[in-house]
């Protein structure tokens, strides 16, 4: 993988850029890892990141979690981008696709966490503005949800029920083929 | 320092006090319109997430697949349901009740109207499955047809939209049982109007002076104008495997209700022996001979001859057709329509076929079907272009 080495190099002669979650603690991380998150890049941009950025609603917990995230998705960017030049070569496409099928077996990997750390995660990706996250953990909530009745949803979520019995009657009725 | 572009808000809990609304926004914008409707039974901050126009045209963005709609065959269902729509793995989005009781028939899809016939008394109305609006076509005829009305055929009805005006007109043509020249088919064309109060009921048109054939698989409406088969030519097509030189297709404009120029069908053509030549091959005598819309043009289907050549109508003024597709079918017993109806961006068809109620996917660079399902309980199949999520009447 010479051209993800030779992206990673060039980050890390980057500028180093520090978090500080909630709970105080503080993630040295590169440019490239940060810049993942629009919210940060904007930070970046504006020129507000000196002394460190502090997320208050991010735990150290889960922004340890994030960071891992954006670090093996940002050398993901950089290999991407050190390959383009060379699209015909066959052996950069071989590589290319064994590093997108390790980078598929790191997102299975990092969705196996319980219920209130994917919540963490999403509202975390959410606030940082961090798409690719986002879009990997709502579609793990998405897919766990999709063949789930009203009642089991409530059930699985806590959610109570503030609808009358005729409001329900009624939303039932229309969509009655939904529930076949 | 720029402030983050969103944050949590704790006071609108979409799921358990946990998750903001956003949140769950971004959830639910993955799930597909089936589990959606359900779900809008959860709880009332669901319902409103689920039922807003903003949240449908989001949806509609993030899954942009063609979807399909089709009309239930007379006496398939009792309980009012006269459409599924569905995507293109065939799961079922959404169904659409009508409101008309007692037995309903689909009669055609296009537009985005539903045609129904009520089999029980006969009327004919339109459908909106996105809005719930029914169109309702004027009673009786065209105040110089009543006097004819007891010796009239039941009538064939093509609707279109004008598009400078956006309005739903119908052109229905009939004949008159007691007459024999070309003078025994009658034209009216009339103005749908959700309301009956307003309707201004049918006008009677003049004849293009020749007989046509209209049946749905040989009129079809682009752009505000009616396409039509001239009927000898088009029997001589298609169980004589004979052609001759003539304007074989004749347009309608709904906007000024007048007959627009004739023009040429594509180069089609048989070998001397067509007769002989099918019938070793096994292939039926009779031939197809219909009109698509592909690409947003019109297009001319003709086969099994023994393939299915589809034409394409490049340029108007010029008369100029392309055969664009050829395709081949293993099995083609029974004269039954093969209707194209829509070409995917990476090129492949969806295609109808009605002999055996399949509605599957043709890839030209690879020559095979795949993704066939078995519609055979419907009568109809179309494309349609509205948002699903919008409304559920």
């Amino acid at each position: 993988m010479a051209s993800a080495g030779s992206g990673d190099e060039k980050a890390a002669a980057a500028a180093m850029i520090t978090l500080i979650s909630s709970d105080n603690e503080k993630f040295e991380v590169t440019e490239a890892t940060a810049t993942l998150s629009q919210t940060i890049r904007h930070m970046i941009e504006d020129g507000c990141t000196d002394g460190g950025v502090p997320l208050p609603n991010v735990t150290s917990k889960i922004l340890a979690r994030v960071i891992e995230y954006c670090k093996k998705h940002a050398t993901a960017a950089a290999g991407e981008e050190g390959s383009s030049s060379s699209f015909s070569d066959a052996a950069f496409l071989e590589v290319d696709r064994a590093f997108l099928e390790e980078l598929e077996e790191f997102d299975d990997a990092f969705l196996e966490v319980d219920r209130a750390t994917l919540f963490d995660l999403i509202l975390a990706a959410n606030y940082l503005d961090i798409k690719g996250l986002l879009n990997l953990t709502c579609q793990k909530v998405a897919d766990s949800v999709k063949g789930k009745t009203p009642e089991q949803i409530r059930e699985m979520y806590n959610i109570v029920n503030d609808l009358t019995p005729e409001e329900e009657a009624e939303i039932r009725r229309e969509t009655q083929w939904a529930f076949e | 320092m720029a402030p983050p572009k969103s944050c949590a808000v704790p006071a609108a809990p979409g799921i358990g006090g946990i998750l903001p609304l956003d949140a769950l926004y971004e959830i639910l914008l993955r799930l597909p319109a089936k589990p959606l409707c359900r779900l809008r039974a959860v709880c009332r901050v669901w319902r409103s997430l689920l039922s807003d126009p903003q949240f449908a045209a989001a949806h509609a963005v993030r899954h942009p697949g063609p979807l399909i709609i089709a009309g239930y065959a007379k006496n398939v269902r009792d309980d009012m349901i006269i459409v599924d729509i569905m995507d293109q793995s065939w799961e079922i989005v959404k169904q659409v009740r009508g409101g008309i009781g007692g037995r309903n028939e689909v009669i055609s899809m296009d537009f985005d109207l539903v045609c129904v016939r009520n089999i029980d008394s006969g009327i004919y109305w339109f459908l909106n499955p996105a809005t719930g609006a029914a169109y309702h076509l004027p009673s009786g005829f065209a105040d110089e047809h009543m006097a004819l009305s007891s010796s009239l055929s039941e009538a064939k009805y093509i609707l279109g939209q004008v598009p400078s005006t956006g309005e739903y007109k119908v052109l229905r043509m009939f004949f008159h049982l007691l007459s024999y020249d070309h003078g025994c088919l009658l034209f009216e064309a009339c103005t749908l109007n959700s309301c009956p109060s307003n309707n201004s009921g049918w006008r009677r048109k003049e004849g293009p002076g020749e007989a046509i054939s209209c049946n749905r698989f040989t009129s079809l409406v682009i752009d505000g104008i009616v396409y039509l088969l001239c009927l000898d030519l088009h029997l001589s097509i298609t169980f004589h495997s004979q052609v001759f030189e003539k304007d074989f297709i004749i347009t309608f404009d709904l906007k000024t209700e007048v007959w627009g120029p004739r023009i040429p069908g594509p180069p089609i053509s048989f070998p001397n022996n067509a007769a002989r030549m099918f019938h070793n091959l096994g292939l039926p005598r009779i031939k197809q001979l219909s009109l698509a819309k592909l690409h947003g043009s019109l297009a001319i289907v003709h086969g099994p001859a023994p393939f299915m050549d589809i034409w394409i109508l490049m340029d108007f003024d010029k008369r100029q057709w392309v055969k664009q597709y050829v395709i081949q079918f293993e099995q083609y017993s029974r004269f039954k329509y093969v209707h194209p109806l829509l070409v995917l961006g990476d090129g492949r068809i969806i295609i109808h076929k009605e002999d055996n109620g399949l509605l599957q996917i043709y890839d030209p660079r690879a020559n095979n079907f795949t993704n066939s399902v078995e519609l055979t309980h419907y009568s109809t199949v179309n494309m349609y272009t509205r948002n699903i999520l919008s409304l559920d009447k």
